[in-house]
């Protein structure tokens, strides 16, 4: 049975995030009233020219330099010709030898890994198909037009995990430029994957298949695993792959061949001639760079350095940009390896069960602080603390006013402590004379009904002391 | 000379959408085939190491434009020259399978 | 006054001075479209009602009397998009289409204080030399009726030559102004590629289409020129140049200069490719008188014009054939019936919709950019249209503007060529070669041949140098003694 490893490379779209399409002054904005954001460049109506979005150039730029790509001083655009009702002048303006960007990179697997970014180029997305049932099928030319960075990556992926992790660099990265909102639900990130096999350690290129129509990263992983295994077991067996297109079947787990690659499109690229020579200036250039946010990498890093987080903490922390401005925000008015106890603990199981993200929290991070520090002072205990947690969600209310409220004030006082104390040993005889004879364990039994009878408010760590003084004397 | 055959022309037509009849494909490739040998001229061309003109704009004229939004058309007059509509969408015959890009 | 017969020159003193107001002009001219466009078949659709308000608008509040083009109707090739009437480019695809918007051209007519006549015919998609590809049926030249006026712009010039309109506008890809303004013995100019808008021209050939005007004058050439002309932030392509920024430089500027010295070349090699003995006797004859005026004639070189035909065909077509792939039957225009599916409806409409020399083009352009195909043809075309510009760098390094006759032969009659394509895309050997290097180019009338037919004088100059090129019309215009009066 030979060895076989799949190779993986992905093709990601993104939509830009500017206000205006690609090549004309419509809103881009999703979700309007179909064909309310439309005009004659973007309907294809006839004498309609294009004029290209500024901000849609300095968006595809930062993308390049955040990837370490080579930004191009000149490039151009240039038709893709084919018929299809999504497609107002049955070609779509795009790149195709010259890229705005080339040979970049991204680290995945916790940086053990790189995969290569070939290019990045800018084109323009089509519109909406509707297929409402019967003989007909409904156009929205609204999405016509808005502007996409397509970003294809060389093949160098040999996990199907890596395929889903480098795709959530990706988005992370895009999220962290402001440059696209990565919703792939809503297809502002999309994603084929080209899957191909080969036996492991050869040099060779095995026949590489497209697979469409993933919706989440975990649909890439399954779907890049689903492949490897099915052109193996080809393979194996000495048969051929086909070079198709499929697409997932997410209920099914499995790919289903859409059509055959042998009859590829003739796109018949050449030059866009309604559109000048694209020039990205050594001083734009500067400016977008000096411009750019702290990446995920560097920040992650810089955790690690200034807040003393181990490297797993930090990388779950920088993942999206708000959650990381979140945890630094907490991180500067407590400790910051508290803070990221709780940020990384009730915080994100809090945002996981509730599929919200950090924007719809309703503790703020000044809000957490003053939670945090009621704990490190000692005014509630860790239990407690969890219970005000809760509070302050339902309620949006302060740490101290719930606190407050709840009557959890940690009883930290050796008086009633010890009082407490006292009446727990004397209830329970047996048990101190098991205690006595050997039996330590015991204690926490102890710890425990006095943490009840105090309904969770001792100080653990002050009766937990107590108990053993007084146990101790009745040797 | 350039042979423009049956397949070639049937190639063609599926390319540019057009369709045509025996008839008209007959005509249209024998055309076609003097049309090519005139163009082919070009190959005496002397064009060794010459750069290929594609864009004929070159001042410095600002061609970029503000991401600033403009209003575009209304919907009604978009989908009143509509050949078939739906509401508020442009209706086609189906679409089948994943076509396009 | 015959108002139908004036320059904008005088229509212009006309108006300032009061003798006579917009709706006089609207209506002389609606008269004569009346009586005279039956035979000619210039338009394609009057605009009478909206015209006469237009006038009478302008009448009333006055502001006529100070717009450069203040009064003056215009009739517009119909493939230039207009809001009013429709927009058909002679084509049955586009039969029953009416823009939602205007070209950036006809807004800048509109606030110079022109009226829109009408929409007149062309050659379907501005794809000829005659007009006889229209959908709608062909123009006649005024001067013989069973003769073409040229195309594509032939109905913009007939208008023109029959007293329809003073002014047309037309567009030209490869001669469709000059060559019909030449045939119908007036004034046609194509400005340099980038100089005005094409913001709402339907696309033939994007990097060669230039809309121009069609006038009785070179001066109303250039005043139009000047209202046009200009950066546009809705055409990319659109230059900074000079015409679109002498504002207030009145026609007394050219005429002024008339006399500034002057250096014209003759590609004699060239030239003498044209086989027509009167177009050629025509050509030397005016020469000859400039040079006696003082203009200085030099012999220059076009290495590569051989060439240029045939790298034409090929860019311009491939141009085409994917500007012409929105005509789908999806949004708007005509859509086939009773089609199966998608595929079907495609096919059918765009078969049903164009005519022959229509699909012609498209198939051609289609192949030279296929896979295997395009380095041959589309790639080498590129190459000879940069040999086609450094050829002419290199002659105005000698010259101020280049001379040639515009058309090899007079109006051709009409049905002579319909049936050969290629005897038809020779019309336009001289013209061709300027529209490749984007240059500014003008045909004057300069004479007529023995049948009476109008020959015209093409002058081609620098990049962006309009000026010197209306001075050097003016020149001919004045040696050449042409008096425009078809009988």
């Amino acid at each position: 049975m030979t060895a076989y490893e799949p190779v993986i490379g992905l093709e990601v779209h993104a939509q830009l995030a500017t206000e205006t399409k690609m090549f004309c002054g419509c809103r881009a904005r999703f979700g309007a009233e179909p064909n309310t954001q439309v005009c004659p460049v973007c309907l294809g109506l006839p004498g309609a020219l294009p004029v290209v979005n500024a901000r849609a150039i300095e968006f595809a730029v930062r993308m390049g330099l955040a990837t370490h790509c080579t930004i191009a001083s000149e490039s151009i655009f240039a038709r893709k010709n084919y018929f299809y009702p999504d497609c107002p002048k049955d070609y779509h303006i795009s790149q195709f030898d010259t890229p705005l960007c080339r040979d970049g990179y991204l680290l995945v697997d916790g940086g053990r890994a790189r995969v290569g970014i070939t290019l990045i180029h800018l084109e323009e997305d089509a519109g909406k198909l509707i297929h409402p049932g019967g003989a007909v099928s409904y156009v929205d030319m609204n999405r016509s037009g808005v502007p996409l960075i397509e970003i294809v990556s060389e093949p160098d992926i040999r996990r199907a995990c890596d395929a889903a992790d480098y795709l959530r660099r990706l988005r992370s990265i895009v999220r962290y430029l402001g440059i696209c909102d990565g919703n792939m639900e809503e297809g502002s990130l999309r994603c084929d994957v080209n899957v191909s096999v080969r036996p492991a350690g050869s040099e060779e290129f095995g026949i590489k298949t497209e697979i469409k129509n993933l919706n989440s990263f975990r649909q890439v992983e399954e779907a890049a695993e689903f492949e490897f295994e099915r052109q193996s077991v080809l393979l194996e067996k000495g048969k051929r792959v086909a070079q198709d297109t499929l697409l997932w079947n997410a209920p099914a787990g499995r790919a289903e061949v859409m059509r055959s690659k042998e009859q590829a499109q003739d796109y018949r690229y050449f030059p866009e001639p309604d559109l000048r020579v694209l020039r990205v200036s050594e001083a734009t250039l500067e400016s977008v760079r000096a411009a750019l946010p702290e990446l995920p990498d560097a920040r992650a890093a810089r955790f690690v350095s200034q807040y003393g987080l181990p490297e797993y903490d930090a990388g779950v922390l920088t993942a999206a940009h708000e959650l990381a401005d979140y945890y630094e925000t907490v991180a500067s008015g407590t400790d910051p390896k508290a803070a990221s106890n709780w940020v990384m603990g009730e915080v994100l199981r809090e945002l996981g069960s509730r599929h919200i993200d950090i924007g719809s929290f309703e503790i703020s991070a000044a809000m957490l602080v003053d939670l945090i520090e009621a704990q490190r002072a000692g005014t509630v205990n860790s239990s407690a603390a969890k219970k005000v947690f809760a509070a302050m969600i339902e309620s949006g209310r302060g740490a101290a006013e719930v606190i407050a409220d709840l009557g959890l004030e940690q009883i930290s006082d050796s008086g009633q402590i010890e009082a407490e104390a006292q009446k727990i040993l004397q209830d329970n005889p047996d048990e101190v004379a098991k205690y006595l004879g050997g039996k330590e364990n015991l204690l926490q039994f102890f710890v425990g009904q006095l943490m009840r009878a105090t309904r969770g408010k001792a100080n653990p760590a002050t009766a937990r002391e107590m108990l053993v003084r007084l146990l101790d004397a009745r040797r | 000379m350039t042979r423009i055959d049956r397949d070639t022309i049937h190639h063609l037509e599926v390319l540019s959408q057009i369709h045509l009849d025996d008839e008209e494909a007959k005509v249209l490739g024998g055309q076609l085939e003097r049309i090519v040998a005139f163009v082919e001229k070009l190959s005496h061309a002397d064009t060794a190491g010459v750069e290929p003109t594609g864009l004929m704009a070159h001042d410095d004229a600002s061609a970029l434009r503000d991401d600033t939004p403009r209003d575009g058309l209304d919907r009604e007059a978009v989908l009143s020259r509509a050949p078939d509509r739906a509401g508020e969408f442009f209706s086609v015959p189906r679409v089948l399978g994943g076509g396009g890009e | 006054m015959d108002l139908t017969r004036q320059t904008v020159a005088t229509l212009r003193r006309e108006l300032e001075d009061g003798r006579i107001n917009p709706l006089d002009i609207v209506d002389a001219h609606l008269d004569a479209i009346e009586q005279r466009d039956g035979d000619v078949h210039a338009f394609l659709d009057v605009h009478a009602d909206s015209a006469r308000d237009a006038a009478r608008r302008l009448t009333d509040d006055g502001s006529y009397r100070t717009l450069p083009l203040g009064g003056i109707p215009v009739a517009l090739k119909d493939n230039i998009c207009t809001t009013a009437g429709r927009t058909t480019c002679a084509s049955k695809i586009l039969e029953h289409y009416s823009s939602p918007y205007d070209a950036t051209v006809v807004s800048r007519l509109r606030s110079a204080g022109a009226i829109v006549i009408g929409k007149t015919n062309l050659d379907e998609f501005a794809m000829g030399s005659s007009t006889e590809n229209s959908a709608f049926g062909p123009s006649h030249n005024p001067w013989n009726l069973e003769r073409a006026p040229g195309g594509s712009s032939g109905g913009s010039a007939a208008a023109v030559a029959a007293g329809l309109a003073p002014v047309a506008l037309g567009s030209d890809t490869g001669g469709s102004i000059r060559q019909p303004a030449s045939f119908c013995g007036v004034v046609g100019m194509k400005p340099t590629y980038g100089c005005v808008s094409r913001y709402g021209l339907v696309a033939f050939a994007s990097s060669l289409d230039q809309i121009g005007p069609l006038t009785r004058s070179v001066a109303d050439a250039a005043r139009v020129t000047r209202v046009i002309a200009g950066h546009d932030r809705n055409d990319s392509t659109t230059l900074r140049c000079a015409m679109g920024q002498r504002e207030g430089a009145t026609d007394a500027d050219a005429d002024a200069r008339t006399d500034a010295p002057l250096t014209i070349g003759v590609p004699r090699s060239f030239v003498e490719a044209a086989q027509h003995a009167e177009v050629q006797q025509n050509f030397d004859d005016v020469v000859e008188r400039l040079s006696k005026r003082g203009v200085q004639i030099v012999n220059v070189e076009l290495p590569h014009a051989e060439y240029a035909s045939a790298a034409y065909y090929v860019v311009a077509n491939a141009e085409a054939s994917t500007n012409l792939a929105r005509f789908d039957g999806v949004r708007y225009g005509h859509r086939s019936r009773n089609s199966p599916d998608l595929d079907a409806m495609y096919a059918n409409t765009r078969a049903e919709g164009f005519g022959a020399e229509v699909k012609r083009r498209i198939l051609l352009g289609t192949y030279v950019l296929s896979a295997g195909y395009y380095d041959a043809y589309y790639h080498r075309a590129m190459q000879v249209r940069s040999l086609m510009i450094r050829d002419y760098e290199a002659a105005f390094g000698r010259c101020d503007l280049i001379a040639t006759p515009t058309s090899p032969t007079p109006a051709f009659p009409l049905g002579e060529r319909v049936d050969d394509p290629l005897a038809m895309y020779l019309a336009d050997a001289f013209t061709i070669p300027v529209s490749l290097a984007g240059l500014p180019a003008i045909s004057v009338p300069s004479g007529r041949a023995d049948d009476g037919l109008p020959l015209g004088f093409q002058l081609a100059g620098r990049p962006c140098d309009e000026e010197t090129v209306f001075r050097g019309a003016l020149r001919v215009e004045s040696v050449a003694g042409f008096t425009e009066a078809v009988a």
